[in-house]
């Protein structure tokens, strides 16, 4: 569904990524790890259309992708969340999910300005389905808050909610468990797997390597910006090369 | 009597916010419109009255427009005047003997609207990457560059003296004539569409993508909204209010000349959306009122006033610094505006409440 083929970008003279590859299989839940700095994050932007790799291609689908337009990547049916939560902090939970729809919706200016049957009808579909991807996520009764005046955890919650409203093909998860305690990672492990068993293909970056061990099939290692490992949790966990890369920080548990 | 009919179907639809509004509450505004439209044919308010309500009228409009994209979109325009100007100019020059030209009012009012939401497009494409501050200086010189192409293509737009002695509109073969009683009751329709307008489109597909984008341009593009179209779209939209604004304008005053869009006009209007409350359509109105109601009837009252009061002073030349203050002080007691989103606010505890978390 995914495929990275020798993709390499710097900044200045920092090389962010050099030659790294990936594959995401439809259907799959796969996951990029690697110490703070690896890589990872620059490898997702490029994904998503900020900013173009110097070498190498993206294809999604079999299109390319590497450098096209955000909005035009998203369209295609890449969904997203980010690292340091990027909600509308003052519109609603249910606006932003509803803003999450946009793509589907068909509704143009004409449309939306006279309130014609259709787009009425249009509205209160999207309506309902934001309701129930709020249930999805457990905030079905914070539906009429401002996103800012939720707790952490379910802001993180809602921003995955708001990314599956557009009904993506491939989402990407940008360290989704960050700053959350063990029981609210746990929950949060068990929505996306709820999340995947629908036939959602996932693709996650992050940083506990606990975290992703129980929930991915496959693994990609970056550090300093090279794919160090790549293959089935187990055998990326026995690497020489990924526990060199990860002692002193965090060992593999 | 459809101006009745209009006014009223369209206050209550643009203030009744909830789905469920109470009875009371429609009570009130079909009342309010009812008052509002069918007071004046009933001899209710003088000429000169009607003639500030009028003006008044044409800057909500104004408000309104500008509201889309400052308060709906997030981008900062500090020569919204511009569109005004060109508004008013597409009346002057086609329904004049400037040109020999006289097409009816009601077409025009559209080509207006039509010709300013093209120069929205045109002069807010270059924009497009900037934020901010960097926006709001460039979109200044458009409201500078307009009045001044304006003065000196002196053989389309008579330079400095402007065009005067502009086409009186008409309905059915009567003339508008110079009463105010008619220019009200247009620009009370104007707004009630121009009410309607905002309202469906902030609570729809276009809405909330001008939402995101004034929240985050980064996570909206990430969600598929191609931000390049919609503030294209906000521009246009915003634009097209003040061209039928200005239509208006021209008609009614009967002339047209450069120095009536200058700077003071553009940061006018803005301040009638900070007055009032940025972003929440009623607020803009209330904004747009009360700072007309301070223009027009406030400041050349108040030498009166101040001699009522015996204080010895003369404010003939002060109406600058009373406004001034009044705006100093406004914002300093109500930062959030005269009227914020506070329905939504209250809104949103209700809805908390009721579902009992």
């Amino acid at each position: 569904m995914l495929q990275v083929e020798g993709v390499s970008r710097s900044f200045g003279k920092l090389v962010a990524l050099h030659d790294v590859s990936l594959r995401v299989d439809a259907g799959s839940i796969a996951g990029v790890i690697g110490p703070n700095g690896a890589g990872k994050s620059t490898l997702f932007n490029l994904i998503t259309g900020l900013g173009r790799p110097e070498s190498g291609t993206i294809r999604f689908s079999g299109k390319r992708i590497d450098g096209r337009p955000t909005y035009w990547i998203a369209c295609l049916g890449i969904a997203r969340t980010f690292q340091n939560l990027r909600l509308f902090p003052h519109a609603t939970a249910l606006e932003n999910i509803l803003t999450g729809e946009h793509v589907r919706l068909r509704s143009n200016l004409l449309e939306d300005l006279v309130r014609t049957p259709g787009q009425r009808r249009e509205e209160e579909q999207a309506r309902a389905r934001a309701f129930e991807l709020l249930h999805l996520v457990g905030l079905r009764r914070a539906a009429n808050v401002r996103a800012a005046a939720l707790s952490y955890g379910d802001q993180r919650r809602l921003e995955i909610a708001r990314a599956l409203a557009s009904r993506p093909r491939l989402l990407l998860l940008d360290e989704p468990a960050a700053g959350m305690n063990p029981v609210e990672k746990d929950g949060l492990a068990e929505l996306v797997r709820t999340i995947h068993r629908t036939g959602m293909t996932v693709l996650l970056i992050e940083h506990d390597m606990r975290f992703v061990m129980g929930l991915c099939e496959h693994l990609t290692v970056l550090d300093y910006g090279e794919r160090i490992a790549d293959g089935v949790p187990q055998a990326v966990r026995e690497n020489p090369r990924v526990i060199e890369a990860y002692l002193g920080s965090e060992l593999p548990a | 009597m459809i101006f009745v009919y209009i006014g009223s179907t369209i206050l209550v639809a643009a203030f009744g916010q909830r789905i469920h509004v109470p009875v009371a509450r429609i009570a009130v505004y079909v009342g309010l419109a009812l008052l509002l439209s069918v007071g004046p044919v009933l001899g209710l308010g003088s000429d000169a009255t009607l003639n500030t309500l009028a003006d008044a009228g044409i800057f909500v409009l104004l408000a309104l427009g500008l509201n889309i994209v400052v308060g709906f979109a997030g981008l900062l325009d500090l020569g919204y005047a511009a569109f005004f100007a060109i508004g008013a100019y597409t009346y002057a020059m086609l329904a004049s003997p400037q040109f020999g030209v006289h097409l009816p009012f009601w077409v025009l009012l559209f080509v207006g609207a039509a010709l300013a939401g093209a120069f929205g497009i045109i002069l807010g494409s270059p924009t497009l990457r900037l934020r901010g501050d960097y926006l709001a200086i460039v979109t200044l010189g458009f409201g500078e560059i307009v009045p001044q192409v304006f003065q000196n293509l002196t053989r389309f737009t008579g330079g400095p003296n402007g065009i005067a002695a502009l086409d009186f509109p008409s309905l059915f073969g009567r003339s508008f004539g110079t009463a105010a009683f008619p220019y009200y009751e247009v620009t009370l329709g104007l707004i009630g569409v121009a009410l309607v307008t905002a309202r469906n489109l902030r609570s729809s597909r276009i809405g909330r993508a001008w939402m995101a984008i004034r929240e985050d341009e980064l996570a909206a593009r990430h969600l598929g909204i191609n931000t390049t179209r919609m503030k294209l779209a906000a521009f246009a939209i915003g634009a097209a209010f003040a061209g039928v604004g200005g239509v208006v304008y021209a008609a009614k005053l009967s002339l047209v000349s450069p120095d009536l869009f200058q700077f003071q006009v553009s940061i006018l209007v803005l301040s009638m959306l900070v007055l009032g409350g940025m972003g929440n359509i009623a607020g803009v109105v209330i904004g747009s009122l009360v700072l007309t109601l301070v223009n027009q009837v406030i400041l050349p009252q108040s030498n009166v006033l101040a001699q009522a009061a015996h204080l010895p002073v003369n404010l003939s030349n002060a109406h600058f610094f009373i406004y001034g203050g009044i705006l100093v002080a406004i914002m300093l007691f109500r930062p959030e505006g005269l009227l914020p989103s506070a329905q939504r606010q209250a809104e949103l505890h209700e809805s908390v409440q009721a579902d009992g978390v």
